[in-house]
């Protein structure tokens, strides 16, 4: 079929646009069956490629029970201590860093009062803990190389913004753990009078937390490798 | 027209770049990262420091009338002597507590009151009790005291004040009594300044 100009000014746009793309499709389609034609030699090239894992594990180091932890009835001053170990056992570094990050179903003063809230503060110590005993209200020591991995840091703090963890180098490498990781929960000194069985307002007293701690390590930055 | 189909090519263009940077250049920022996390829960609760003291005030009947000039002497547990119920209805162990005593009514300096505590309840006329029995306050007239003695320390423990008019009263006079339980021994609101809940601990586990 032929189609003058005289035709084609009369077609509609769309009919114009609907035709054109036709023309310009059978047109790339003998121009493709001719260029596979002429050039029927090929060459071809393998890589095995694989990809990285990045797997944060978290543990109990006895003899801490560590997590899941349940404290019941702390008065101001109280503190909790567990121990755990985190360990890189995926294939990639992780020198994005560590955080930990802490969230709660239900808020109560207790983590959102950074004054009078809960605290937690992690340390790492070079060799196993001391003093370190179920049922004994006594802070444990390090007798090795003690090493602040998150200062006393409020509960409403590390739930609007995840923490970033100091001193965790041997968790940047495949394969490296911190295995010594004490973490410990505060609730902080506070004055507070109760008369005739009525609490004060904005009392700390007779709350309760169910809060979810989660460290995340991030993987190493991307990186080219010319081969 | 033709502007119209520019910008349709570059929204189709932009997916297209932003696939083939990710595909060919996966450490460029603002892609995804990969993270790990290991999670560990848990449940953490604070305890209650509190005294209930029921009832907060009584009301002691005259001796005789004030328009009376001579009354009889009413003798220690003679008189019109009332009770108070001390219960901790709290979670924590006490050590101290405060107490508050107030006079009103009648003449000051012509009254006072003894307070004695008993670990059981009190019989009020004449006045005795079966347990443990120990004074509180003597001819106290209005004071706020500390003691680490006569309290109910632990949870659902609980002590009974007799409140004994010694003076001669003309008038009724209410007697007020208000117990505090502070958590540290500064900064507490009543004037005695004591710790009076457990000392603090920690806790491995």
């Amino acid at each position: 079929m032929r189609i003058t100009g005289h035709l084609w000014k009369k077609l509609s746009p769309t009919r114009r646009l609907v035709i054109g793309v036709g023309v310009s499709a059978a047109v790339l389609a003998s121009a493709g069956g001719i260029v596979y034609a002429a050039l029927s030699a090929t060459a071809t090239g393998s890589t095995a490629i694989s990809s990285g894992e990045v797997s944060l594990t978290m543990s109990a180091t006895s003899p801490s029970t560590g997590f899941p932890q349940t404290l019941t009835k702390m008065a101001p001053g109280d503190s909790l201590s567990l121990l755990v170990k985190l360990a890189n056992g995926g294939t990639l570094a992780t020198s994005g860093g560590v955080t930990l990050s802490a969230n709660v179903a239900t808020h109560t003063l207790l983590d959102t009062s950074a004054t009078y809230g809960l605290q937690v503060a992690l340390s790492s110590c070079s060799v196993a803990w001391s003093g370190f005993t179920l049922g004994v209200h006594a802070a444990p020591t390090c007798s090795g190389t003690l090493s602040s991995v998150l200062t006393s840091t409020p509960l409403a703090t590390i739930i609007s913004t995840p923490a970033a963890l100091s001193n965790v180098t041997s968790l940047l490498t495949p394969g490296g753990s911190l295995p010594n990781l004490l973490f410990t929960i505060t609730l902080p000194t506070h004055s507070e009078t109760t008369t005739n069985g009525v609490l004060p307002s904005g009392s700390i007293q007779g709350l309760s937390d169910s809060v979810t701690w989660t460290f995340t390590a991030t993987q190493r930055g991307g990186q080219n490798t010319n081969a | 027209m033709q502007h119209s189909c520019t910008r349709a090519l570059a929204k189709a263009a932009l997916p297209l770049a932003a696939l083939a940077s990710a595909i060919f250049f996966p450490g460029l920022p603002g892609f995804a990262t990969i993270r790990s996390s290991a999670s560990g829960h848990s449940t953490v609760s604070s305890g209650l420091f509190a005294v209930v003291v029921t009832p907060t005030s009584v009301t002691t009947a005259p001796h005789c009338p004030a328009t009376t000039t001579r009354c009889k002497s009413v003798s220690v547990g003679g008189g019109s002597s009332s009770q108070l119920h001390l219960f901790n209805a709290g979670t924590l162990t006490l050590v101290g507590l405060s107490y508050t005593l107030t006079l009103n009514g009648g003449t000051a300096g012509s009254r006072s009151v003894t307070v004695l505590a008993c670990t059981g309840p009190w019989t009020l006329s004449p006045l005795s009790c079966s347990g443990t029995t120990t004074t509180l306050a003597s001819n106290a007239t209005s004071e706020t005291f500390a003691t680490t003695s006569d309290v109910p320390k632990a949870p659902g423990a609980e002590i009974y004040l007799a409140i004994v008019p010694n003076n001669l009263l003309h008038h009724p006079t209410t007697i007020t009594l208000s117990v505090s339980v502070c958590s540290a021994s500064s900064g507490c609101t009543n004037s005695a300044k004591t710790r009076q809940i457990r000392a603090a601990q920690h806790s491995n586990a």
